[in-house]
């Protein structure tokens, strides 16, 4: 699994399983920076409106809102994962296919999405405040307010297993759930020295080695 | 107010760019000599409990006075005011200026904001209006004039519409 141990470098080496996530971690920034222009369009647009600089029917407005909305949040929760996973695949051993997973389930969901905004007329906004979008005042059907939420649900399950996955990795790596989260070096106990970390990387030896130091 | 959020806008990106620009500056540094060690570690335990301390002192100190607190409301006038999509049914519109007043805050299908404001357009007290649930919130006009009602929260189609006048006399 190791590809290479430097017992001299804070950075931990990489795995296979780390580089087969790699071109999905790339792709994702890639797709992040693109929408992210596109979304900076959409909000330009709802400004123009507001000043009365442009002119649009409030259906078409609230779609490119709920769009908008919808848009930041995935490309901020996606783009935060993928950077997450590259520099925490540097430190524990991660199981690349989960990344796979999750951008598939997400990509899956943003399908769901824009089709349910932009061809089902969806317009209750990316929050989706019940019971707003069963109760849309005669504006889109509940048939459109149910794809977008199992676009929602697609992704949110991309999510759950991401940081199910970084999580179950992050305690094999530190013992348990309150090393983990770097609980003692908060309530108590001394920082573990540096030489422990730079402990030689093994999925065997990172639990003994970090116990040692904490 | 614009000016202000401009400001506080600006300011707040120069930080951002401070943070960004010294990151970059510092990339190329040796980060096997972690520099996160040696004074960190003695103050690190005190900062998090005071910042605990500092947070609850702070809520207790913004979260009075208590708007929500309608039980000592001698003489009070009671308001009721229900959304709809996309309107406000507000009985009675004429409220007294110097008396407390009590408004119970509902809507008929989805949930509103019902948020007042004054003649200049500052906000002076708001609570959701939800469906199958009355909120309560005592406020006393000090001035007589013209208040209105704003929805600040995304109902549908109309909702930058939904507009509605208080008169204080």
């Amino acid at each position: 699994m190791v590809a290479s141990v430097n017992s001299n470098d804070m950075s931990i080496p990489t795995s296979e399983s780390v580089n087969s996530a790699l071109p999905a971690v790339k792709l994702s920034m890639g797709l992040g920076g693109l929408v992210l222009v596109l979304l900076m369009l959409f909000g330009l647009c709802l400004r123009l409106v507001q000043g009365g600089l442009l002119s649009l029917e409030p259906a078409l407005f609230y779609e490119i809102m709920t769009a908008h909305g919808a848009g930041m949040v995935g490309t901020a929760a996606l783009t935060g994962a993928a950077i997450m996973w590259f520099y925490l695949s540097r430190h524990v051993e991660l199981t690349g296919a989960i990344y796979w997973l999750m951008l598939a389930l997400f990509l899956l969901g943003v399908a769901l999405v824009l089709g349910a905004i932009f061809v089902g007329g969806f317009a209750g906004a990316w929050t989706f405040l019940y019971p707003l979008p069963a109760h849309s005042g005669g504006v889109w059907e509940p048939g459109a307010a149910a794809i977008f939420l199992a676009g929602l649900i697609s992704i949110g399950v991309g999510f759950l297993l991401f940081y199910l996955e970084t999580g179950r990795a992050i305690i094999a790596r530190y013992g348990n759930l309150s090393r983990a989260l770097a609980w003692p070096l908060l309530f108590g106990a001394r920082r573990p020295s540096l030489r422990a970390r730079r402990s030689s990387f093994s999925t065997a030896s990172a639990s003994s080695s970090a116990r040692r130091c904490w | 107010m614009q000016s202000y959020v401009l400001v506080i806008s600006l300011l707040f990106l120069l930080m951002v760019a401070a943070v960004f620009w010294w990151v970059v500056r510092h990339s190329t540094a040796d980060a096997s000599g972690a520099g996160a060690g040696g004074s960190v570690e003695s103050y690190r335990g005190g900062l998090f409990w005071g910042l605990v301390a500092l947070g609850l002192v702070v809520a207790a100190l913004t979260l009075r006075p208590w708007p929500y607190d309608v039980a000592a409301s001698d003489g009070a006038t009671t308001v009721t005011a229900t959304g709809n999509q996309w309107s406000w049914e507000i009985v009675p519109q004429e409220l007294p200026a110097g008396r407390p007043v009590i408004f119970k805050v509902t809507s008929n299908d989805v949930n509103h904001g019902f948020g007042v404001y004054d003649a200049d357009g500052t906000m002076l007290f708001q609570t959701q209006a939800m469906p199958g649930y009355v909120n309560q919130v005592r406020y006393t006009f000090t001035k007589p004039g013209k208040y209105r009602v704003l929805c600040l929260e995304y109902c549908g189609l109309v909702h930058h519409d939904m507009i509605e006048e208080i008169n204080v006399k």
